[in-house]
């Protein structure tokens, strides 16, 4: 009987407690976007050195991303404009989790945010209301995309990459060879569980296209049609991966150092950042890939967004950022970024190929597609494992 | 009426009644309302989950609950990571118990040499976070066949490590059980310094042998103390992430932790905060099953009275060879690790320890290849270092004081029905993972909530959940230092007309100083440290080293990680030593009380 009271005492309190903070979690409201909307229609006529004024009074831009380079960018910034910038990188996931709690306090601290993973820029910060939504006919004419709400300013490329040191050139001329029991264990990958682009990847290879593509390249590979055990041959590929002891790594660094050693007796295939290509000769690594000579696909290509968050301190200066992102100026510190493409032609890049050469050889982002089946590959993978 | 309210009076002019009645209500909200709180939200549809549930963000599902008990891949998902922890947990404790009992037998019940050197040295075990060990046994035994380049081990010896010994359940159970061996060795050797040898002796003198003296006197003498290391290393087994994050995830091995950092961080929060409702139901399973056992417990440590007489045991003839062992053993799990980490963060490319592969690039270099300068010229490292520290006084201070007000009032009223409330309220947060508390803490504090603000993104949230985090440790440092005060000298005071705190800052505090201060001293060193509890809620703008290390080491740049590895290591032992050595407060006196 004592235990009861004291338990009901406890309760009492905790009740009381809570029916002061009455779940009663204040969300930021859904019409500041429909306002933001209207508003930033008029701000959409604002001429670029009216966006400039502003930013500039603006004094400061706050933003996270992914890409180490960006710090370049940050300071390209501020020299040009005078405006401080503090920029933090973070891993693309935490990135969208940080965004998202911050943003649902209604007063997020970054202004903006560079992010790449499609099916989460969609589901967590636009479908929220947490993404601007801002028009700007000077992007536009660059994009083709009527609304701001996720500025592409880059396309950035991963590939399936091998060590040549004891095979050559042009050897992972067909992607099946990761399913191969002959090649057991010696396929890499980040994790895609910390990595959203390799989980759109995944996704994308389910899609009807790529699917089709994939059952051809099998019966070249193996020489017979695909025995399906699941919905098509892109579900079964990912499954045979998996099967096949796929090593799931932390970061695309790793990958590339794991593939890389010029002292293994086998050879590695991994799928990670082209940059890391670049990189190979500072980190006593080899490695190759033959981006039109691979089948079905050599890589994936996916979008960088730059996204102005509802709310935030700085918006124009946000907003002159992801515009001048997409300017000769904004992307100079990208020129040196191997793989990376900058989503307005004109501008420089650092492979030897420009994307328009290098696009049909890779997966490509459909949004509403990784809508529909991204949580079914996140399930099939879980599963997996 | 007026009886009641003249009651109440008198009830409240006494400070011990208030502090517990403020602890009361703030435990309530801080500790108590955060597991209402979860159990709702894995109810919830959260705005992430919109496209998997079909349904509206905010609306009532049983999605979570089905998936993870009742899919087709639950024994995957759920019951075998659910195996793993307690597995994990279980093996932990033992090899804790192992480790640390022989090495406080030996140290305080043998003559063997180097006692000294060793004790200090092993504390290290403790004072260094257990994801350190976890990248140092990375450092030594991965091998090519998981992560490309090798190890130490195998660059040194030319052998390569299966799997098994590399990564996945093995090392996680080693490096968990070392981390906690020094807990085993405090909480038991406490025992053992202070239990009369004249026990053993009688059943010596009674013709028992070796073995059925130590089966059936010692270790029955010790039980309470294995009790209490069980209770403590199987609560912190069982929620183990950094380390089976750091060693699990090349070979697939997950516990419940992982799963659900992995679900929280990605598209099915809800279904994480299942998982962090199982965790704390095992945690407090673990509690109930420790209390069966040992009755009714005064606290988690037992510790008998003043030994009269202690006799060393004479190792004889083994007496040198057990004590190299112990001193070799001693150095390897602690001088080592250093070693390691200094090695690697000088290597520029992996797996290469020659001397013309070595570089300072990555600690003071101006550009690695893909724009990091090198750690001491990195603004982030320096920002991180200033906020640990800032963040390691802020909770030492808060967890410190509140231990100290809630072992006060706890030890003047003991007995009632408050204090008891109060003592259970301060020990919950133990029991809590640290990443489950985060998770809870992100739920609650990410919105305005009634009259409380929202605070993610402050820094007071950081030092507000390190203050309840770090609290059972402080109130238990405070609890026993107050016990250990005779009532009738405060009574003194107060006949003598002198108010409360100054009761408190004149007459107790300065006798058990010593005490009271390893009551700070605890959860300075224990927030220094600590990952797993600030990684959910952190903001670039309040980023701590163990956090900048974690995004590292996420994202490959392992020469970086193990540069501020060795630094953060450096630094804790560094201020433990000082703290030591100008206040007297040490790490031990702090958990064995």
């Amino acid at each position: 009987m004592k235990k009861l009271r004291t338990l009901s005492l406890i309760l009492a309190v905790v009740m009381l407690l809570g029916m002061l903070s009455a779940c009663s979690g204040k969300q930021p409201d859904p019409t500041v976007a429909a306002e933001t909307v209207a508003e930033t229609e008029a701000a959409a006529e604002m001429s670029y050195d009216e966006l400039v004024e502003l930013a500039k009074k603006d004094g400061k831009l706050v933003f996270y991303g992914a890409n180490s380079y960006l710090q370049d960018a940050a300071t390209n910034f501020s020299d040009e404009f005078g405006i401080e910038v503090e920029f933090t990188q973070l891993g693309e996931t935490e990135m969208i989790e940080k965004i998202s709690a911050e943003c649902k306090t209604g007063a997020p601290t970054a202004d903006l945010v560079c992010a790449q993973d499609t099916y989460r820029v969609n589901s967590d910060l636009i479908s929220t209301g947490y993404a601007m939504n801002w028009n700007n006919s000077r992007i536009t004419a660059i994009t083709g995309e009527e609304d701001c709400t996720a500025v592409i300013w880059q396309y950035d490329t991963k590939m399936f990459m091998y060590n040549p040191t004891l095979v050559g050139e042009d050897w992972a001329y067909n992607l099946w060879r990761i399913t191969d029991p002959e090649y057991y264990g010696l396929f890499t990958f980040k994790a895609p569980t910390s990595e959203g682009v390799n989980l759109d990847m995944l996704t994308m290879l389910t899609s009807d296209v790529y699917a089709q593509k994939l059952a051809e390249a099998y019966k070249e590979y193996y020489g017979k049609e695909i025995t399906l055990t699941t919905d098509n041959a892109g579900w079964e590929f990912v499954k045979m991966m998996y099967e096949n002891g796929v090593l799931l790594t932390s970061s695309d660094s790793t990958c590339a150092t794991t593939i890389g050693d010029v002292n293994l007796d086998k050879t590695w295939m991994g799928y990670f950042s082209t940059q890391r290509y670049s990189t190979q000769e500072s980190k006593g690594i080899k490695l190759a890939y033959d981006y039109n000579n691979a089948t079905p696909f050599a890589g994936y290509t996916y979008p960088v967004y730059a996204i102005v968050l509802n709310g935030c301190q700085h918006e124009y200066a946000a907003k002159l950022f992801a515009e001048w992102l997409l300017s000769e100026n904004g992307y100079k510190a990208f020129e040196t970024y191997f793989g990376g493409f900058s989503a307005n032609p004109d501008n420089g890049y650092a492979t030897p190929y420009s994307f328009d050469d290098v696009k049909p050889y890779l997966i490509q982002d459909d949004a509403d597609y990784l809508m529909d089946a991204r949580v079914e590959m996140e399930d099939f993978l879980d599963a997996l494992q | 009426m007026k009886a009641t309210l003249r009651r109440i009076a008198t009830f409240l002019r006494k400070p011990q009644n208030i502090i517990l009645i403020l602890l009361v209500i703030s435990l309530a909200y801080l500790v108590v309302w955060p597991l209402v709180n979860i159990f709702q939200d894995t109810f919830l549809v959260h705005p992430s989950e919109v496209s998997r549930v079909k349904q509206e963000a905010g609306t009532f599902t049983t999605y979570h609950w089905t998936k993870v008990f009742a899919s087709s891949d639950s024994y995957k998902t759920f019951v075998q990571p659910l195996i793993n922890s307690i597995v994990c947990a279980t093996l932990s404790c033992t090899i804790a118990i192992l480790v640390g009992g022989l090495f406080a037998y030996l140290v305080i019940r043998t003559d063997m040499r180097g006692k000294k050197f060793c004790s200090s040295l092993f504390m290290l075990l403790y004072i260094m976070p257990a994801w350190t060990l976890a990248i140092a046994w990375t450092n030594f035994f991965k091998n090519q066949m998981v992560g490309g380049a090798m190890g130490l081990f195998e660059a040194v010896t030319g052998l390569s490590t299966p799997n098994w010994f590399a990564y996945g359940l093995f090392p996680v159970v080693v490096v968990t059980g070392l981390h906690y061996s020094p807990y085993a060795y405090i909480l038991i050797g406490g025992i053992l310094r202070n239990m009369d040898s004249n026990l053993e002796e009688a059943a010596q003198i009674l013709k028992a042998s070796r073995g059925r003296i130590f089966c059936r006197v010692t270790i029955p003498l010790v039980r309470p103390a294995i009790m209490s290391t069980i209770l403590l290393v199987f609560a912190s087994g069982l929620s183990v992430f950094s380390t089976a994050q750091f060693l699990g995830l090349p070979v697939g091995f997950n516990t419940l932790a992982t799963k659900m950092y992995s679900y929280l961080n990605g598209t099915n929060p809800g279904r994480g905060y299942v998982y962090t409702f199982v965790m704390l139901s095992l945690s407090m399973v673990v509690l109930y099953i420790n209390q069966k056992m040992l009755g009714t417990r005064k606290s988690y440590t037992t510790v008998f009275g003043k030994s009269s007489n202690v006799s060393l045991t004479r190792l004889r003839k083994a007496r040198m060879p057990i004590s190299v062992l112990v001193i070799v053993f001693t150095v390897c799990v602690t001088i080592l690790p250093f070693i390691s980490f200094a090695l690697e963060s000088l290597t520029k490319a992996k797996g290469n320890y020659s001397l013309d592969n070595m570089t300072l690039l990555y600690w003071i270099g101006e550009n690695d290849g893909i724009g990091h300068a090198g750690v001491l010229r990195n603004m982030d490292f320096w920002r991180s270092l200033k906020n640990t520290i800032l963040l390691a006084v802020c909770c030492s201070l808060g967890a410190g004081t509140l231990g100290c007000l809630a072992g006060y009032a706890m030890a003047r009223k003991w007995g009632t029905k408050l204090a008891t409330v109060v003592n259970g309220l301060t020990f919950m947060p133990y029991l809590i993972p640290s990443i489950a508390l985060s998770a809870v803490y992100l739920s609650m504090f990410s919105v305005q909530r009634g009259i409380i603000p929202a605070l993610y993104g402050s820094f007071f949230l950081l030092a507000l959940i390190g203050t309840i985090k770090y609290l059972p440790m402080a109130s238990r440092s405070g609890l026993n230092s107050m016990f250990q005060i005779s009532a009738t000298i405060e009574e003194s005071a107060q006949i003598m007309g002198v108010p409360w705190y100054k009761r408190m800052l004149r007459v107790l505090v300065p006798i058990q100083k010593t005490s009271i201060l390893s009551g700070y001293l605890l959860p300075f060193i224990s927030c220094m440290r600590e990952m797993e509890l600030f990684v959910m809620l952190y903001t670039p703008s309040s980023m701590l080293l163990t956090t900048l290390l974690f995004f590292y080491n996420q994202k490959g740049y392992d020469q970086f990680a193990n540069a501020i590895t060795l630094i953060i290591v450096i630094v804790i032992v560094t201020f433990n030593a000082l703290i030591n050595k100008i206040t007297g407060a040490s790490i031990d006196s702090g958990i064995g009380g």
